[in-house]
């Protein structure tokens, strides 16, 4: 089947409670996970293909994912090679902006970026938690994500003087 | 309910451990060992996962004449860490606890700096401790006070030993302790020491390292290995990387010729392997002929064109124009040797040239060979006022997209306007051509 052609077929999806979003087959190729499904129906299979089932998706957080895709799906995309060796890219403002949400639902989505293999939007969400967790103290870190302390005074001080003998590799 | 733990926005207890690991893997250091403090929960994440303790290295120092070195190493030994890096320096005088320490932990890397020990049974000791998991060893100024060889074979093997770097250590330690190793990928000795039983141990690292790819050894010990045998046909390893640096030259001109003609048999030897090569002088024509005809080759450094015997006469050059070199540097170059258009008009493929030093003729010799960089190094550059105008026209025709100046020592940039304005314009090029 090609792929590539330049028109962009309609495709619909179905989450987990049952929503059907209808998306295009540009925008839902991001996704490795069906870009695997949809390479195995073969020649002609998209226009004839049902809507493709998500059973570890719910409806809102698919609807997340949705609007990234569709928002990226001219865009060239690295593949999770790359984006091991990626570190302090720069980040596209629109993105920066997507991914302004409550730690439930980015939590939700980095669950579903890493079941669909959408590498790129996997990196943006799981890099947004560590950068919510860099430069925070550990009381910070703790009322972030209402966290229990259960240090004593002098565990909490060992720690403390060990990381004092520890560098950068 | 009141009894259940309220942590409900945790990424520990909400996501899978491979993206926890991915999270803490962006954090830097610093941050990560902040992270550790905020519960024994996170503590005991970080701690056991060796993808994150293998970016922390721990630094130790076992000088009893302070009170908290022993504090500190009892501390790290007791840690639930699985720490795979340390860092030893000065050790002496007391080897007990640190004993402990390298037994507690599987280290991979062990990085041993200004560090004596007293007896070879000490040494045995310490080096038995990481013996099995090490797997880059790294050691600069370690001594034995008392080197006597009690003429046991230690027996130490170092099974997964992959890394092994030795600057300035005592010749004892290969000959008593690292005589077996033969699993070495890369290979780096540095020494001042000409004695010849170290060089026999190099020489014997040498035949049987099968799997070595890289070398970095001193020009005054590889040069004698080159004199004196006939290593050419012993060695099993096929180099990709080769690097001679810090010869001395007070030998005679014969001396010289027999290590050239034995250098260029063995350049040749290593000819379908070789990527990288870097000499501390450029060994004469025969030397930089036979580089050019390396078919992998792609990088080489030289860093001078001096201490050689035909550097009267260094002439124009044939040099093989097939080359596949994309990176030179060049340094130590004098602005009147032809050698520099020799080597111009031999590399048309060069994207990424090093200077020592740039002034009107290297640049007028870059032009004419029509060859089109993308990224220029300047380590010195003549920024007189006479000079300086006319050379940053000639700049225009670079087509670099990266530049990288180190003029920190530059002594010829008596003109601070002028070294801003040589940075401001070739930004404007390099912004130009992206």
């Amino acid at each position: 089947m090609d792929i590539d052609r330049p028109s962009d077929p309609q495709v619909s999806v179905v989450s987990s409670d049952g929503t059907m979003f209808h998306t295009t087959l540009k925008s839902i190729l991001l996704s490795g996970t069906i870009k695997d499904m949809i390479e195995h129906i073969g020649e002609g299979g998209v226009e004839n293909m049902g809507a493709i089932p998500l059973q570890n998706v719910d409806s809102k957080t698919l609807e997340i994912v949705i609007k990234w895709i569709e928002h990226h799906k001219d865009n060239i995309q690295p593949t999770s090679e790359e984006i091991k060796d990626k570190t302090a890219d720069f980040i596209d403002p629109w993105d920066e902006n997507f991914l302004e949400m409550d730690l439930d639902k980015l939590y939700n989505l980095i669950t579903a970026a890493n079941y669909l293999n959408i590498p790129q939007l996997l990196w943006l969400s799981t890099r947004k938690i560590a950068m919510l967790i860099k430069n925070r103290t550990p009381q910070e870190i703790r009322s972030l994500f209402n966290i229990e302390d259960d240090w004593t005074p002098q565990e909490i001080e060992a720690v403390q003087k060990e990381n004092q003998w520890c560098e950068e590799k | 309910m009141a009894f259940e733990k309220f942590n409900i926005f945790d990424p520990l207890e909400n996501l899978p451990y491979e993206i926890c690991e991915k999270i803490f893997k962006y954090l830097p250091v610093k941050n990560l060992l902040k992270a550790s403090l905020v519960n024994s929960n996170w503590y005991k994440f970080i701690a056991n996962n060796s993808k994150l303790m293998s970016k922390v290295k721990v630094k130790t120092s076992c000088n009893m004449d302070q009170d908290y070195s022993q504090e500190i190493i009892v501390a790290l030994t007791m840690s639930e860490r699985k720490y795979e890096n340390i860092e030893i320096e000065r050790c002496g005088q007391c080897w007990f606890p640190i004993f402990g320490l390298l037994e507690s932990k599987k280290w991979k890397f062990v990085n041993i700096l200004r560090t004596s020990f007293t007896h070879p049974a000490e040494t045995v000791d310490f080096f038995r401790c990481i013996e099995q998991n090490v797997e880059n060893l790294q050691m600069n100024g370690v001594y034995v006070r008392y080197s006597y060889s009690d003429g046991l074979n230690k027996g130490l093997m170092f099974p997964n030993l992959k890394r092994f770097s030795a600057k300035h250590v005592q010749a004892f330690l290969y000959h008593e302790i690292f005589q077996n190793l033969q699993h070495l990928e890369h290979f780096e000795i540095i020494s001042n020491d000409q004695n010849i039983a170290s060089l026999n141990t190099v020489i014997k690292f040498l035949t049987v390292n099968e799997n070595l790819k890289s070398l970095q050894i001193s020009g005054n010990v590889f040069y004698q290995i080159m004199y004196e045998s006939n290593l050419v046909q012993k060695v099993p390893f096929h180099l990709k990387k080769l690097v001679i640096s810090n010869g001395n030259y007070h030998q005679g001109s014969s001396y010289y010729e027999q290590i050239y003609d034995n250098l260029v048999t063995f350049i040749k030897s290593q000819s379908n392997s070789l990527e990288s090569i870097s000499l501390d002088d450029w060994m004469g024509e025969n030397v930089l002929t036979t580089i050019y005809e390396l078919p992998k080759l792609k990088e080489l450094s030289i860093k001078g064109f001096t201490n050689c015997i035909d550097t009267m006469h260094l002439k124009k050059i044939n040099l093989n124009v097939n080359t596949s070199i994309r990176k030179l540097e060049l340094f130590a170059i004098a602005e009147d040797q032809l050698i520099f258009e020799s080597l111009m008009r031999a590399t048309p493929a060069l994207k990424n040239l090093s200077l020592s030093l740039l002034n009107h003729h290297f640049l007028d010799t870059i032009k004419q060979s029509g060859i089109s960089l993308t990224h220029l190094t300047v380590y010195s550059v003549n920024l007189t006022h006479i000079e300086s105008k006319d050379l940053f026209k000639k700049l225009e025709f670079l087509s670099i997209k990266d530049y990288r100046l180190c003029l920190r020592e530059n002594i010829f940039a008596q003109s601070y306007e002028n070294l801003s304005l040589f940075e401001k314009m070739l930004h404007a090029i390099m912004s130009r051509n992206l």
